[in-house]
């Protein structure tokens, strides 16, 4: 082997494989996507409201990046509260799982409350949560831990009371306690189920923040799709929107890559 | 369930217990120890008092959102059923279009009633929709994952009798993906909610969304609470009919509440 | 009756193709009893899938009396197929589960008489087998064993000339197998019908058929076709007969 040049190269040509094996396995997908796009510029372009009520293509464009340093600041506002939501509702989620697992008769008192607040819709909270923490980032922030935290909350719970009686039994002839059955045996075998949750808690925590963000009168991707929308600068709505889902995608994308590089994946 | 009597009253006993200590303890830590601001966490009379007061108002507007939102789950079971089956009908149909679909459901589906309101000018209606539209694709997914969960030996016992495509639907694939089915609409109920109040919340004029943000202006935490626990009793409602309906058609299998 | 000429099966193309099978040769004539035994992944229930027309052989053809079991014209009511593991419908009663393939065939009009004659088929299969009083029982209260009964009835009630069984008493305790292996060969006697089974256990391949297949793997082949020279009717004793230990030692040779 002759250095660094090769093995560039060689991921190089990895990588392009890499790519051919997913366009070649994706193509229509991708096909379906560039009709959609195809067809939304036929649209426009035959409704005879113009661009202010369904904006071209070449529109959408122009008129976003128009006001792309407004996107721009918004898009970071509402990642950076993205991110602070969903690393507080792991830590939170996970935490309260571990404990309400630990302890049946907290459980079970708990269950009702627990069953209510599942069923909750939760962005019926998000008023309430901008009163609590102010209307602003803390606010946005705090909303979208709390919508969050149920899915990891729950499938923490799922994962931590699932370990099959073997592992019980197990644990009682080394003589574990309930302590190094936990930290042994249980937290590791409820990964799976943690992740999954975690996964879902990605989405749920960009929810949370775009709709605190509607009705918070701030800063943010939600606040400016309302109110461009408000403005009938639809060729900005559509852009915002769809850069939101960009973001989305790529958060979503990376965060799970990164739970599956760090977890064992059991399926 | 058919437990010992010692061992029901311990079931419906400790929640029981849970739902009296939350409310004790909240009306000790605001009432007796006054531990809150009334605009931080009003004393749970305050907010009984508050529904009072204005409680065919409030009900008028729970009205107006639960029933767009059941009206948006509708729509959205109905579409999702009928499309499901159309996609599972074609592997490389319905190989193309899944990224697609996790993908739409993925991104926050919210993000376009803004958009959705701009158009379409009643508002109830406008509810509806988003809620329609966010409810359809978790139910959409559940249900192509519910009659793709068919085992292979199944499929090939049917093909080997000679059976036809609607009788593989029939006999197999829509009773096997019924728990898919049913897990998806208690998602379903609460994401359509979801959507029908955040239409409120963008569109204003009406509703639990409308009356929420009044209750944010004035900092007035006793009416939101009590939005909250009307609208979370309405949808914990729907669940639990949604569930009773599942242990009845799915005789064969123990359901649970909700399964994760 | 069944002819297997010059079958072979490939799946996957150029490099990374894997042939199943290849060379396939065999007669099976009327009211033969036939096993196929050979290692894990050798091709054997991918043989059994392309007689029960599940698979398109890559080569040659399989024909029950003359006519390709591809071929549009071919009875779906002439084979039968049990799994290793009872495929039951669980919201369905155990003789509703035996019926499940006469209201898929009376729809497509494959069968030759009506309804009720086949309810009654299922009555009486229920009983031939031991299960009289579980008529409408659910798979869940079954054990593994009379779950695997009423499979055999399931692919019975039409009365296929051909039964192809997938390994079907691998997943059950030694006892019940035996007891079930004796219970084949008295439904076998009493209906006259083909059988090709595969099996694992050496033993039981001796026990039941007329001839036993030795398969190879990767490509799948048949090593030898034995021919099982033991009388019939076969009680629990001839298990320990000379002839029979010599057999299966013989199959046993081919495994080490």
């Amino acid at each position: 082997m002759s250095g660094t040049s090769t093995q560039s190269e060689t991921g190089g040509i990895e990588a392009r494989a890499e790519l051919g094996r997913l366009l070649s396995r994706y193509w229509t997908t991708l096909l379906i996507v560039v009709l959609l796009f195809v067809g939304w510029e036929a649209f426009a372009r035959i409704t005879p409201r113009g661009n202010n009520y369904f904006p071209t293509l070449g529109f959408t464009v122009e008129q976003t990046l128009g006001s792309s340093d407004l996107l721009l600041s918004s898009l970071q506002s509402t990642a950076t509260a993205t991110v602070l939501a969903f690393i507080f509702s792991v830590l939170l989620g996970v935490t309260l799982g571990v404990v309400f697992s630990q302890f049946v008769t907290v459980r079970e008192i708990g269950m009702p409350v627990l069953i209510f607040a599942y069923a909750l819709p939760p962005v019926i909270l998000a008023p309430l949560f901008l009163i609590w923490f102010g209307i602003g980032l803390n606010g946005v922030v705090a909303f979208g831990t709390w919508v969050a935290v149920f899915p990891v909350f729950i499938n923490t719970m799922t994962g931590m009371t699932q370990t099959e009686e073997e592992f019980h039994h197990l644990g009682e002839i080394y003589g574990a306690t309930s302590w190094q059955m936990l930290a042994y045996i249980r937290i590791w075998k409820a990964l799976p189920h943690i992740s999954a949750g975690t996964k879902v808690a990605v989405q749920s925590s960009i929810v949370g923040v775009i709709v605190g963000e509607f009705i918070a009168s701030g800063s943010g991707m939600g606040y400016l799709i309302v109110l461009a929308a408000q403005r009938a600068q639809l060729g900005f709505t559509y852009g915002t929107i769809l850069m939101l889902i960009v973001f989305t995608v790529s958060f979503y994308l990376v965060v799970t890559n990164l739970i599956d590089y760090i977890t064992p994946h059991v399926e | 369930m058919s437990a010992r009597p010692a061992h029901r009253l311990r079931r419906l006993g400790l929640p029981l217990v849970g739902v009296l200590l939350v409310a004790g303890v909240w009306l000790v830590a605001t009432d007796v120890l006054s531990l809150f601001g009334p605009t931080v966490l009003p004393s749970p009379i305050k907010v009984v008092d508050e529904f009072l007061r204005i409680r065919e108002l409030i009900l008028d507007h729970v009205w107006i959102t639960f029933r767009a939102g059941l009206l948006g789950f509708l729509l959205a079971i109905g579409l999702a059923l009928v499309t499901g089956m159309l996609v599972t009908l074609n592997q490389r149909v319905q190989d193309t279009l899944m990224p697609l679909l996790v993908g739409g459901n993925t991104v926050p589906r919210v993000a376009v009633a803004p958009l959705i309101i701009f158009y379409i000018d009643v508002t109830t209606f406008a509810s509806l929709l988003i809620a329609a539209w966010v409810a359809y694709f978790p139910i959409l997914i559940n249900v192509i994952e519910g009659l793709e969960s068919t085992s292979k030996d199944e499929l090939d016992f049917l093909s080997v009798v000679g059976a036809s495509t609607w009788q593989e639907y029939r006999f197999l694939k829509i009773p096997n993906a019924l728990p898919y089915i049913f897990d998806g609409l208690k998602i379903g109920i609460i994401t359509a909610m979801v959507g029908a109040i955040v239409g409120e919340f963008v569109a204003s004029s009406e509703g639990v969304g409308y009356l929420a943000l009044l209750g944010l202006q004035d900092s007035n935490v006793a009416l939101t609470l009590a939005l909250v626990f009307l609208i979370g009793i309405a949808t914990t409602l729907i669940i639990y009919a949604i569930y009773l309906l599942e242990a009845r058609l799915m005789f064969w299998q123990d359901t649970s509440l909700f399964s994760e | 009756m069944i002819s297997i000429q010059d079958v072979s099966k490939r799946y996957g193309e150029g490099e990374e193709a894997v042939q199943a099978l290849a060379d396939i040769n065999v007669g099976i004539a009327e009211n033969e009893f036939i096993s196929i035994v050979g290692p894990s992944g050798c091709g054997k229930t991918t043989l059994l899938h392309l007689v029960a027309g599940l698979l398109d052989p890559s080569s040659g053809r399989i024909k029950v009396d003359d006519t390709d079991v591809q071929s549009s014209d071919f009875q779906k009511s002439s084979l039968g197929l049990v799994f290793q593991h009872p495929v039951l419908l669980e919201w369905r009663t155990v003789q509703k589960n035996i019926m499940l393939p006469i209201q898929i065939m009376q729809r497509n009009g494959d069968l030759e008489e009506d309804i009720d004659y086949y309810r009654q088929r299922s009555r009486e299969l229920i009983d031939l087998v031991g299960l009289e009083g579980f008529e409408n029982s659910y798979p869940q209260e079954l054990s593994g064993g009379m779950q695997q009964r009423v499979s055999i009835c399931q692919s019975l009630v039409y009365d296929p000339k051909i039964l192809l069984m997938d390994e079907p008493f691998g997943s059950l305790d030694a006892l019940t197998k035996d007891h079930l292996n004796e219970e084949l060969l008295d439904i076998w006697r009493e209906t006259s019908k083909t059988i090709l089974f595969i099996t694992h256990d050496l033993d039981e391949a001796v026990f039941l058929s007329d001839r036993v297949l030795v398969m190879s793997s990767r490509p799948g082949k048949i090593l030898e076709d034995v021919h099982v020279d033991l009388p019939r009717p076969r009680t629990s004793e001839v298990r320990g007969s000379e002839a029979f230990i010599e057999t299966s030692s013989h199959l046993y040779s081919y495994f080490r």
